[in-house]
């Protein structure tokens, strides 16, 4: 159909913040599920901020597909014949575009109340120090040094209270969480009251009765200063020293190959402890690889295909249908465990060649490298002065001697099933970095032989970059002990469970030095 | 189990002379005083004493629950023993 290659074509260029829809295959009911699935389970999503901007992003996206479907769909807008974009489908692109749109609409929206929220906290004090001066400046009482002192230390909390509050909110962001920072928004909330309250006491006190002592005033902006930077005191306690105390041991199992990690984590909401797992898992995980596991995949496979069951009694009537279908897998299952399955044998068999394999082909790596590192000898400074002919920059020297080890390598890593994570764009590249820090060949294949954290390869393989998360419980609330979530990606996902660390309770107990004494246990003998 | 007790006088020629037998044992491992060396030709030999024999009094002074070290003092002061013969 025609909507169909309209979305697999509005799907390619998505691309990396609207991973959600990058699989192209948008059949209503598949989009109607995912909803339904978002609604029950409240799954939201990560998204890691991408590189361009969005706004432009989106309104170029929503004007490819626009043109899309204006170029390929006439009849688009009647919803009446059968080849047209129906009503639901313009449905949810609209949706969809508000979707993305309100995305980022709403970083800038917070963004924009937090200046807004920024520049009044800012401006207040000053506001209280220069109104008088400006509404009745004849009946001010003039104050000495006091009040020069008071200004003097207004203005370097204000600086203070501006650094800080910039080190704190104002830094961009590592990630994008599905929902609102709880702390800060009550943090934003408790500061607008406060100064709110501060500009009616103000109004009604100062302004109405046009006090006339200065000074007092200006006590006043300072109390308000002073207060100010309690509240930044109790918003980094809130935000950044309640969570660094060790409170949940947090046990992150991969799904596809069941590679478990475990991490100590502080207080946190759930999304933000799934962002902490996150990172730690970009930095500790070796890089998911689906080509080893499709060994125990066949070997499923095999399993199944062994027995097959034959209804011998004819086809029976419609009642009995899940009855039989019961009975036919418990047959199945008795037939499977008393037959004579040799293939733990086979399994056995086969990892002790494959094992026997992967030291060959490594032996005759090792080899390989260690003789061409041998062609290449780094030239000393005088050298250089004196032979200016034939010599090559790392680059050019990683070229050269690649050669004579590419084969060897190539067999390596198809062997142990690593060919797809290391192009050989890449390997030259880590080679001409060996070869100007001066490492060892075994330096330099080290990153071969062992699978290193998803960071360290190409971006290909960086591929998750939209992550779901998926609990029972609200995401903004706690860490509990015995909380479990996921965090859902396209190939795999991470199953999160939770422990809390148990409250130790230590007593003492004193040794006096003198007290250690010793006998020996043979028997003395002595002559008498 | 009881076994025969003698009792043994120790005349001693010279007073730093030894007794002529070594002991072993001591409250402090679990167990009595017991005669574990005899030397030959010496003063303890020619009494009669013998590898096993079980030193239980010295002097009036019931050898039950004595350490090692206090056996060995005793030594200088001894002038009968009394003993249960294996």
């Amino acid at each position: 159909m025609d909507t169909e290659s309209t979305y697999s074509g509005y799907s390619y260029y998505s691309g990396r913040s609207r991973g959600s829809h990058r699989h192209g295959e948008r059949s209503r009911d598949r989009h109607k599920t995912r909803n339904k699935d978002s609604r029950s389970e409240k799954s939201v999503t990560i998204n890691t901020p991408p590189a361009e901007p969005l706004l432009g992003d989106s309104a170029v996206r929503g004007e490819q597909v626009q043109d899309d479907n204006w170029g390929e769909t006439t009849t688009a807008v009647t919803g009446t014949s059968e080849h047209s974009l129906s009503q639901e489908d313009i449905v949810r692109i609209t949706k969809d575009l508000e979707d993305s749109v309100g995305l980022d609409c709403r970083r800038y929206f917070t963004l924009a109340l937090a200046v807004i929220l920024g520049l009044l906290v800012f401006l207040t004090p000053l506001a209280f120090l220069v109104l008088p001066h400006l509404l009745w400046p004849e009946k001010l009482q003039s104050c000495g040094t006091a009040c020069e002192g008071l200004f003097i230390s207004v203005a370097f909390k204000l600086l203070i209270l501006l650094l800080a509050v910039w080190a704190l909110f104002f830094r961009p962001p590592r990630a994008g969480l599905p929902r609102v920072f709880v702390f800060r928004a009550l943090l934003a909330v408790l500061v607008l009251l406060f100064v709110v309250s501060y500009w009616l006491f103000y109004g009604v006190r100062i302004l109405d009765s046009q006090d006339e002592n200065y000074q007092g005033i200006v006590q006043y902006a300072v109390s308000l200063v002073d207060a100010l930077l309690f509240i930044h005191y109790l918003a980094i306690v809130l935000l950044e020293l309640r969570q660094l105390q060790p409170c949940f041991s947090v046990c992150v199992t991969r799904s596809t190959d069941g590679e478990i990690r475990h991490y100590n984590l502080g207080q946190l909401s759930i999304q933000r402890a799934a962002l902490a797992i996150l990172e730690h898992y970009y930095c500790d995980f070796p890089v998911n690889n689906p080509a080893l596991l499709s060994a125990s995949k066949s070997r499923a496979a095999k399993h199944l295909a062994g027995l097959k069951v034959y209804n011998v009694d004819g086809p029976g009537n419609n009642a009995a249908a899940a009855g039989l279908v019961h009975s036919q897998s418990r047959a199945m299952i008795a037939a499977a465990a008393r037959r004579r399955d040799t293939s733990h044998n086979e399994l056995y068999y086969e990892e002790a060649e494959h094992e026997r394999r992967v030291r060959k082909r490594k032996a005759r790596l090792v080899v390989a490298v260690e003789e061409a590192f041998t062609h290449i000898k780094r030239m000393q400074e005088e050298e250089q002065k004196k032979a200016p002919g034939d010599v090559m920059d790392p680059r050019e020297a990683a070229q050269a001697i690649f050669p004579s080890m590419a084969r060897a390598l190539q067999k390596y890593l198809r062997t142990t099933k690593q060919q797809h994570c290391h192009s050989m764009e890449s390997i030259q590249q880590h080679l001409a970095f060996c070869i100007t820090n001066n490492m060892t060949p075994k330096a330099f294949l080290e990153s071969y032989l062992t699978p290193g954290p998803t960071l360290q390869y190409s971006r290909d393989h960086w591929r998750a970059r939209q992550w779901t998360l998926i609990s029972e419980a609200s995401v903004t609330s706690g860490l509990k002990d015995g909380s479990i979530f996921l965090l859902k990606c396209v190939d795999f996902s991470l199953v999160v469970t939770t422990k809390k660390i148990p409250y130790i309770q230590m007593s003492e107990e004193y040794i006096d030095p003198k007290s250690h004494k010793f006998v020996l246990r043979l028997q003395s003998e002595t002559s008498v | 189990m009881s076994y025969p007790i003698r009792q043994v006088t120790m005349k001693r020629h010279k007073s730093n002379e030894g007794l002529g037998f070594s002991i072993r044992g001591g409250s402090e491992h679990g167990v009595g005083i017991y005669v574990s060396l005899v030397e030959p030709g010496s003063l303890a030999e020619k009494q009669g004493l013998r590898i096993g024999d079980q030193i239980m009094k010295v002097n009036d002074k019931v050898f039950d629950k004595v350490t090692h070290a206090e056996a060995v003092k005793v030594r200088d002061l001894v002038r009968s023993l009394v003993l249960s013969a294996l």
